[in-house]
């Protein structure tokens, strides 16, 4: 354990000072130890800090909370990475504001090749029948889907990569001792045993609208690339695709109908450049100057499980609605299979998990 | 002199015979009317008075005194005024006095001695026949009325004098001819058609199964998506009146006094869709004078409660037990009345204040909390009492747009009067008529299922999360489904679609 495990939380906890601000002052403390025991005169002169800053820094307040976050974070089996740590991820250090600790379950290499896989959390059915796909097969070909377990797009990827027990990791907007969105429950014990659920929040944080923007940073910082799958116009997904650049990552982005909401931001990456991804090997050919990229022709495996436990009915309904969720009436007009055994169709499909019936009655396929 | 008139009152939508005693004597003159009679009936003195006077006679100016009895029930309206200006007339020997020990009069005066219709005169008719008589006399405009029952002569009247001469024998008034024909060919025309209704096939079968187990149904969806327009047309599905069916609506109406006039039964299943702002006692009936409320006129027709949270609690409250019993009882001192409202509920929401929150082309401006609490408002009794809950979706333009015929209400219908007959048969010794009314152990008895058909239930409920109130309505639902296909046995596929119905218990507006 790091001994001045205290000290690095303490510092990670300082609230009101920019991360990059903390960044530099590390540069020049060497440890946050060292930052701990400043007075303020030490403190002003290095010219970083604001006067409320260096209150905080002082603040006895602060220095008390440490003990008690200490005590979660050994009660609930969390490990901590800090800055200086062997097991940080490389590429997470070199941003310009990467995070002083990491909360994390489960376990983190330093030299991971790892892409991003995110999108919508109102995803469509074209959107997280593609996640599941490409997230599976990154993970077939050793390569870690890094996403934010977020509903939708988020939670498909990880299921993908999941569904053939590769590597995956979460990084949360909230303390790791909590799960949210609640229903994903499942979802985080198992990524804790294939990968890690991480988060720069200390346990016992509540989600709240301010630190999803703030997690995807991480999301991208730790990746070489973006798969953004579905976005809408104004969707938190491009605020990934939008860091990513800044932290000179590789964005890829999915094509969709130009008329479908969900698809109006990935659409307008393409544009910008953003590389169009049709298939999985639209990404590994970008990926082979890295030197742990180690995917030798791997077979990917076709996940027909699924398929062999339907009867002819139920197939041509789930492979409808893995493209486009639709309302009962669409789908009675498009198969014309009569409304009474519709109903038992859909009834089956949703009692074996594989689609789900949303409010106001569109079904769509399941994402976990 | 004595003489003594027989006329109706009513008592909830049933009649009972009143005699009018008519008595003058010496003494000053004097016009007294007892027998607890309201505003209306002791008014009635002012027109009797003039009327006789307009009408050619002359009016006794001597001590009258005037008993309706029985005298210790209140008598309310004005179709006592032409039995007491009978009265008048025979005690003073104007017409001749065994001329009305067999026939019953009534209906309203004006003062020039012309007669204006009353309300409540068909079952006034029936009680009049039960009880022997031999003709009934009524204004014009309620003859028609009237003449639905058979066994007793209808003689219209037109005015005071025509009722004079001819209890004289001079200008014999003659009965309108019966009319049980009812049922003529007219009707359907402009009722209107699930042939109108683009789309939404899904809630038209849940309408249809809704129509043919007699279940409450409950329709969720955005303004605009058509929930209205379906719940107007489930009348022309519901399965033809009979006879007695008729006669009891008209009755209602009668009483309510919302008859048209010179109408004669009313041959189409009511539909009544009273506005949220509604009281809870014109929902279920009652008030000082006790008035029919909207459940009952909508006794065997359709009730449709539009923007169902909207309405107030107390109103929701009140209507439980109705829709539970398919009667309202209204207690007064002197005795309690009983309406029927055998009516089908359709309901419809919005599934969020705005309205919007499912639809895909608006924005929805509540909060998740507000929309939680939307529907969160309908939790509880009321929605034990609805045993089929669809959603609305929106429709696009190109629905509307296709030229594919929508499926008319006389075939939906057809399907609708089979599954009906099914359960006449299947319930002919239980007193029930619909599988919506079945208790539990009948659900037990008619609802058995085989062993793929309970898996399937058990699993169904513990994968949907559906809650143990819902079992008996899937049940009885899915009943009906098998009904409409003729089926003797439920089936996986019925069982199906009926939990299909259970939206709410679902948890799917979370």
């Amino acid at each position: 354990m790091n001994p001045d495990l205290k000290e690095w939380i303490w510092f990670a906890n300082l609230k009101g000072i920019a991360t990059r601000k903390k960044a530099e002052l590390l540069r020049l403390f060497n440890s946050p130890a060292e930052i701990y025991k400043a007075d303020a005169i030490e403190l002003a002169k290095t010219g970083v800090l604001n006067r409320d800053n260096i209150t905080a820094v002082l603040s006895k307040e602060y220095r008390d909370t440490v003990d008690r976050t200490i005590e979660e974070i050994d009660k609930k089996n969390i490990n901590v990475i800090t800055l200086n740590s062997s097991t940080y991820p490389e590429l997470l250090k070199n941003i310009c504001d990467p995070p002083i600790c990491l909360y994390v379950k489960g376990k983190l290499y330093a030299d991971e090749l790892s892409i991003a896989v995110v999108g919508s959390r109102r995803a469509s059915g074209y959107g997280i029948t593609v996640a599941k796909k490409i997230s599976g097969e990154l993970a077939q070909s050793n390569i870690c889907v890094i996403s934010g377990m977020a509903r939708g797009i988020d939670t498909a990827a990880h299921v993908g990569a999941l569904s053939v027990k590769g590597r995956t990791i979460a990084v949360l907007g909230c303390g790791i001792d909590l799960v949210y969105p609640p229903e994903n429950k499942k979802l985080m014990e198992q990524i804790i045993e294939y990968g890690a659920v991480i988060s720069e929040y200390p346990p016992g944080v509540e989600p709240a609208p301010h630190h999803f923007p703030v997690r995807n940073r991480i999301v991208s910082g730790m990746s070489v690339g973006v798969l953004v799958v579905e976005a809408g116009e104004k969707s938190g997904s491009l605020i990934t695709a939008q860091l990513a650049l800044e932290q000179g990552r590789d964005v890829y982005a999915l094509p969709g109908n130009v008329i479908s909401i969900n698809s109006k931001g990935t659409n307008k990456l393409i544009q910008d450049g953003a590389k169009l991804v049709t298939s999985v090997q639209d990404i590994l050919d970008e990926l082979h100057w890295y030197k742990n990229f180690n995917t030798k022709n791997v077979h990917f495996e076709n996940n027909s499980k699924i398929n062999s436990s339907l009867d002819n009915d139920e197939k041509d309904v789930f492979e409808l609605l893995s493209f486009e969720s639709l309302y009962i009436d669409e789908i009675q007009k498009k198969l014309s299979i009569n409304m009474p055994l519709l109903h038992s169709i859909l009834l089956s499909l949703e009692m074996k998990g594989l689609i789900k019936r949303d409010p106001g009655g569109k079904y769509r396929i399941e994402v976990l | 002199m004595l003489s003594i008139v027989n006329t109706c009152g009513l008592l909830g939508i049933s009649g009972y015979m009143v005699s009018v005693e008519t008595d003058i004597s010496k003494g000053l003159p004097a016009f007294e009317i007892v027998g607890l009679g309201d505003a209306a009936v002791k008014e009635a003195k002012e027109r009797v008075r003039a009327a006789i006077r307009n009408s050619g006679f002359e009016f006794p100016s001597r001590r009258i005194t005037i008993n309706l009895a029985p005298a210790d029930m209140k008598k309310e309206g004005t179709s006592y005024d032409l039995p007491m200006a009978a009265g008048i007339l025979a005690a003073i020997g104007v017409i001749p006095p065994g001329a009305l020990s067999n026939c019953v009069i009534l209906g309203e005066l004006s003062l020039e001695g012309k007669l204006r219709p009353v309300y409540g005169v068909l079952p006034k008719a029936i009680t009049a026949k039960e009880k022997g008589f031999e003709s009934i006399f009524t204004p014009y405009e309620n003859a028609k009325e009237a003449s639905v029952v058979k066994g007793i002569k209808v003689i219209p009247v037109a005015k005071l004098s025509e009722l004079v001469e001819h209890f004289n024998g001079r200008n014999i008034l003659q009965p309108v001819e019966s009319n049980h024909n009812i049922f003529s060919d007219e009707d359907n025309t402009d009722q209107p058609d699930f042939a109108d209704v683009k789309g939404q096939e899904h809630v038209k079968r849940a309408l249809e199964v809704a129509a043919a187990g007699g279940h409450n149904l409950l329709m969720i969806g955005s303004p605009g998506s058509g929930k209205t327009m379906l719940a107007r047309r489930m009348p022309s599905i519901l399965p033809d009146l009979s006879f007695e069916e008729a006669l009891e609506i008209t009755k209602i109406y009668s009483v309510a006094g919302l008859l048209p006039p010179d109408s004669a039964l009313v041959t189409k299943r009511p539909f009544r869709a009273p506005h949220h702002t509604i009281s809870a006692i014109s929902l279920v009936g009652g008030g000082r004078i006790p008035k029919p409320g909207e459940v009952s006129l909508a006794h065997l027709g359709v009730l449709f409660l539009d923007e169902l949270p909207e309405f107030g609690k107390n109103a929701l409250e009140v209507l439980r037990q109705p829709l539970e019993d398919g009667f309202v009882h209204i207690s007064r001192i002197n005795g309690s009345i009983t309406y029927p409202c055998r009516t089908t509920l359709i309901a419809a929401a919005n599934p969020c204040r705005c309205g919007f929150y499912l639809d895909e082309t608006r924005e929805c401006t509540c909060t998740q909390p507000e929309v939680k609490a939307y529907l969160g408002r309908l939790s509880g009794p009321l929605l034990d009492r609805i045993d089929i809950q669809v959603d609305v979706p929106t429709l696009k333009y190109s629905e509307l747009e296709s030229e594919t015929a929508s499926e008319p209400s006389g075939e939906i219908r057809k399907r609708v009067n089979k599954a009906r007959d099914i359960q006449r048969k299947r319930f002919s010794q239980t007193g029930i008529y619909c599988n919506a009314q079945m208790t539990s152990p009948m659900v037990r008895k008619y609802c058995m299922l085989g062993k793929s058909e309970s898996e399937l239930l058990r699993d169904a409920f513990s994968a949907l999360g559906l809650t143990a109130r819902s079992h008996n309505k899937i049940l009885k639902v899915a009943r009906t489904i098998a009904d409409l296909e003729g089926a003797e046995n439920i089936n996986t596929v019925h069982i199906s679609e009926a939990i299909q119905y259970r939206i709410l218990d679902r948890n799917l507006f979370m």
